[in-house]
C-alpha cells in the first residue's frame, strides 16, 4: 500500500520540482506555485504510464488536489 | 559551480521530466549569468500547435555539448504575424536559427477529415496552394532574417476513407501529402539557409500511432506526446550542434568484442567472431557502418591493450575483416592505458580531444576515459553486442549541414600525413625537409564558396589562434561585406596533397595607417611549415602597399594558445602595451619581413 503512495508522491515532487515531504493530499495548484497548466498535463501524461491507466478528459477536469489525484488511481484499481 | 556537463556526467537524464527541470535549472542559471558554458545559439520556434516544454528540453540536451540556447518561442497559431511584420520579436530576437513546425492537422481543418469530397483535381489544387503557401513564408523569413531556417515537412496521414482502396486512386490522399514533402525538399534542396526538417520521418521513427496523444491533443492541442519531446529536441539539437561545429570528427576503437568478438590474444584469427554468423554478423555489420562513416569523412583510429601482432594479423587478413589498415589515421596497440594512448593519439592526429567518440566495451576503461578526460565522448557500448549498430545510428555526434571539401578529403589528408612524417624522418633538417615538400600557398579573400569553411576555422582552432575570436557564418558575411575589413585565408597544398584552406587573417583596415590584425589563425593541420610567416608576409605587404605605416598585433592568452604567445615577438614586432592577459604589438611598415624564400605562393 505504502509503495503506490510513495511512488505517487515521488512523480509528483518530480514534475513539480517541489520536495516530497511538502506534499500532501491537500497540495494543489492554489498552494503549489509551479502547478501549472502544462505541468498539470506532464502530471497526466507520467500518471497514465507509471500507473499504467488511461484518465479521461473529465477525469482531468475533476482533479483539483493530491486526494483527487488519489481518488481517480483509486477509480482505476490502484491501490493505497 | 558545476558546468552542464559535469551535470549530464553525473547522471545523464532520461526522460521527458528530468530534461525538463535540467533546462529550467540553466535557464535560472543563466538569467543569473552564473553559467559556464562556451557558445551560445538562438533558436526561434514558430509554430501550429503548442511547442510546451520544448524549450527548457533542447536547453538541457544542449548543454551537453557545451551549448546554451536561448530560445524564443512564439505563441503557438502565430507563426505568419511573426513572419509578415518585420516588426516582430521574431526578428528582433537574432535568431541562428528558426525552426517553423507547422502540421498537417492545423492547416489541412477541412481537406484532412474531407478529402475525397474533393475532386482528383481538388487534392492536386490543395497541393499546389500548399506548396505555395510555406514557400510565401519561407522567402518572406529568409528575405528579412538570415538565419538557418528549418522547415517541418508534413506528417502523410496513415488514416484515409477509402481504406485500403486508397492506393488505387488516380490521385490519391496519402499521394497528395507526399507530393507536398517531395516538393519542398527539392525546392531546397541547394539552399543553405533552409533545411527541411523530416518531421514525417520522425512521426514514422516513433510510430505514427504513438506520437499523438488524443487526450493531451483535445486539452492543450499538443501535438507531439511530451514523452517523444526529447527525441524531437535531439533532431533538433543535431542542426545546431552543425550550426556551432560541435560535430566530432574521429571514432577511436577498441579491438577485441569491439571491431569483432572473442578476445584474440585467447582465441587466435580463427577464433575470433566476424562474418555472416549470428555471433559474428554483428560486428561485420558494425565495421560496415563505421566504414561509412569514415567514408564520409569520419577519421578512425585503435587505442586497444593487445600484442601488436596478434591484432594485425587479424586486421591484414582476417577474410571478413571490413576495415582494413588504410583505415585508421592512427593506431595505439599496446599494453599502456587507455588514456595515455588517447592523448598520444590526438597529438599524432592532431585534433582535440573534444572531437573523439571512444568506443570500448569494458566499463573500467570508458570510466577512467570519462573521468580524466571529459572532452572526450565516450559511448555506453551495450553488453549486447547485437545493439552496436542501433548505438552507432542513434548517436548524433557526426551531423554536418554541408560537407567541405575538407570532409570529404580528411582521410586522404591523414593517410598524407603519414608519408609526410616519414620523409621527416627521412631528411635531415627542418629546412631540407620543408622544401622537400614543395609547399604551395594560395592567399585569398573571403568568398561565398570559403565562408563556411571560414567560420568552422575561427570555431574549431584551439592552439595557433592569437585571439581566439569565434565567429559564425553570418559574421563573417558581414566582415567580408564591410570595407574596413579583410578576410584572408590561405590554402596550403603540398607533394603529398590538398590540405584545402588552414589559416586565416581577419584585418581591421578602418585606420589607414594602422591596420590590426584582430585573427590570426592556422589549422593544427599545418601547423610547422611556416605557413604562417608567408600569411603574415602577405598582410605586411599589402599594408605597405597601402601605405599603412604599422601593423598591429594582439595576443589574447587563452587556455590553450600558449604556442603562441611569443608569436610576434619571434616575427620583428614590437611589444607596446601588455596586461596579464593580453598583449599589443607593432610591426613598423619601413622594416622588411622575410619569408621563406622556398614556399611558393599565389594571391588569387
Amino acid at each position: 500500500m505504502t509503495s503506490n503512495n510513495q511512488k505517487l508522491i515521488t512523480l509528483i515532487s518530480s514534475v513539480l520540482n517541489i520536495d516530497e515531504n511538502s506534499i500532501n493530499n491537500e497540495t494543489s495548484p492554489e498552494n503549489t506555485e509551479s502547478w501549472d497548466s502544462f505541468n498539470a498535463l506532464v502530471m497526466v501524461s507520467e500518471l497514465e504510464s507509471q500507473f499504467e491507466v488511461q484518465f479521461s478528459i473529465d477525469e482531468v477536469y475533476s482533479v483539483l488536489n493530491v486526494k483527487d489525484i488519489k481518488n481517480a488511481l483509486i477509480k482505476h484499481g490502484t491501490i493505497f | 559551480m558545476d558546468t552542464p556537463v559535469k551535470v549530464f556526467n553525473k547522471r545523464s537524464p532520461d526522460g521527458f521530466i528530468d530534461f525538463l527541470s535540467l533546462g529550467k535549472k540553466l535557464e535560472i542559471l543563466n538569467s543569473q549569468d552564473k553559467l559556464k558554458i562556451d557558445s551560445s545559439i538562438n533558436v526561434a520556434i514558430l509554430s501550429s500547435s503548442s511547442m510546451n516544454g520544448v524549450s527548457s528540453v533542447l536547453t538541457a540536451q544542449c548543454s551537453s555539448f557545451n551549448v546554451f540556447s536561448n530560445i524564443y518561442v512564439a505563441e503557438y497559431g502565430q507563426y505568419a504575424q511573426e513572419i509578415f511584420n518585420s516588426e516582430s520579436r521574431l526578428y528582433s530576437f537574432n535568431a541562428d536559427l528558426i525552426i517553423i513546425n507547422i502540421d498537417f492537422k492545423s492547416i489541412a481543418e477541412g481537406y484532412g477529415f474531407l478529402p475525397y469530397k474533393e475532386t482528383e483535381e481538388g487534392r492536386k489544387s490543395w497541393l499546389n496552394e500548399t506548396i505555395v503557401f510555406f514557400e510565401g513564408l519561407v522567402s518572406e523569413v529568409t528575405r528579412k532574417s538570415s538565419a538557418k531556417v528549418l522547415l517541418h515537412n508534413l506528417e502523410v496521414p496513415v488514416y484515409s476513407p477509402m481504406g485500403i482502396i486508397e492506393n488505387k486512386e488516380t490521385y490519391g490522399f496519402f499521394e497528395s501529402v507526399e507530393d507536398v514533402n517531395r516538393e519542398l525538399r527539392d525546392k531546397y534542396k541547394l539552399s543553405n539557409q533552409v533545411f527541411i526538417f523530416d518531421f514525417n520521418g520522425f512521426c514514422s521513427r516513433i510510430g505514427k500511432a504513438n506520437v499523438l496523444d488524443y487526450k493531451m491533443y483535445y486539452l492543450a492541442d499538443i501535438k507531439v506526446k511530451t514523452h517523444f519531446i526529447p527525441d524531437l529536441c535531439s533532431d533538433y539539437s543535431k542542426y545546431i550542434q552543425s550550426l556551432l561545429y560541435k560535430t566530432k570528427k574521429c571514432i577511436v576503437l577498441d579491438l577485441d568484442n569491439t571491431l569483432w568478438g572473442g578476445i584474440v590474444g585467447e582465441v587466435g584469427i580463427e577464433g575470433v567472431h566476424l562474418g555472416p554468423t549470428p555471433e559474428g554478423r554483428p560486428f561485420l555489420e558494425f565495421q560496415k557502418k563505421l566504414l561509412a562513416l569514415h567514408s564520409k569523412g569520419i577519421i578512425l583510429a585503435i587505442n586497444s591493450k593487445n600484442n601488436e601482432d596478434d591484432a594485425m594479423e587479424v586486421i591484414k587478413n582476417h577474410p571478413y575483416m571490413v576495415l582494413t589498415e588504410e583505415c585508421f589515421a592512427a593506431t595505439r596497440i599496446n599494453w599502456d592505458d587507455k588514456v595515455s594512448n588517447l592523448k598520444s593519439l590526438v597529438e599524432e592526429i592532431s585534433i582535440g580531444l573534444d572531437s573523439i567518440v571512444f568506443f570500448d566495451d569494458d566499463q573500467m576503461n570508458r570510466d577512467m576515459v570519462r573521468t580524466l578526460l571529459p572532452e572526450v565522448s565516450v559511448v555506453e557500448l551495450p553488453k549486447d553486442f547485437s545493439l552496436y549498430v542501433d548505438t552507432l545510428e542513434s548517436l548524433n555526434y557526426f551531423e554536418i549541414l554541408s560537407l567541405s571539401y575538407e570532409d570529404t578529403q580528411r582521410n586522404k589528408m591523414y593517410q598524407s600525413e603519414k608519408k609526410r612524417k616519414k620523409l621527416l624522418k627521412n631528411t635531415q633538417t627542418l629546412p631540407n625537409y620543408l622544401r622537400s615538400l614543395n609547399l604551395s600557398i594560395y592567399i585569398e579573400e573571403a568568398k561565398k564558396t570559403t565562408i563556411p569553411r571560414i567560420a568552422q576555422l575561427t570555431q574549431k582552432t584551439n592552439q595557433f589562434n592569437l585571439t581566439t575570436q569565434r565567429h559564425t557564418e553570418k559574421s563573417i558575411q558581414v566582415l567580408a561585406n564591410n570595407n574596413d575589413f579583410r578576410v584572408i585565408s590561405i590554402r596550403v597544398t603540398d607533394k603529398f596533397g590538398d590540405n584545402g584552406i588552414t589559416g586565416l587573417a581577419i584585418i581591421s583596415i578602418k585606420d589607414a595607417i594602422s591596420w590590426q590584425i584582430e585573427t590570426f589563425l592556422l589549422s593544427c593541420r599545418i601547423i610547422g611549415r611556416k605557413a604562417e610567416e608567408v600569411l603574415l608576409a602577405y598582410l605586411i605587404n599589402e599594408a605597405k602597399a597601402h601605405n599603412a605605416k604599422f601593423v598591429y598585433g594582439y595576443f589574447v592568452e587563452s587556455k590553450k594558445n600558449s604556442l603562441v604567445k611569443d608569436f610576434y615577438s619571434i616575427n620583428g614586432f614590437e611589444k607596446i602595451d601588455s596586461t596579464a592577459q593580453e598583449s599589443t604589438w607593432r610591426f613598423d611598415t619601413k622594416n622588411d619581413y622575410k619569408c621563406p624564400s622556398y614556399i611558393k605562393y599565389k594571391v588569387l
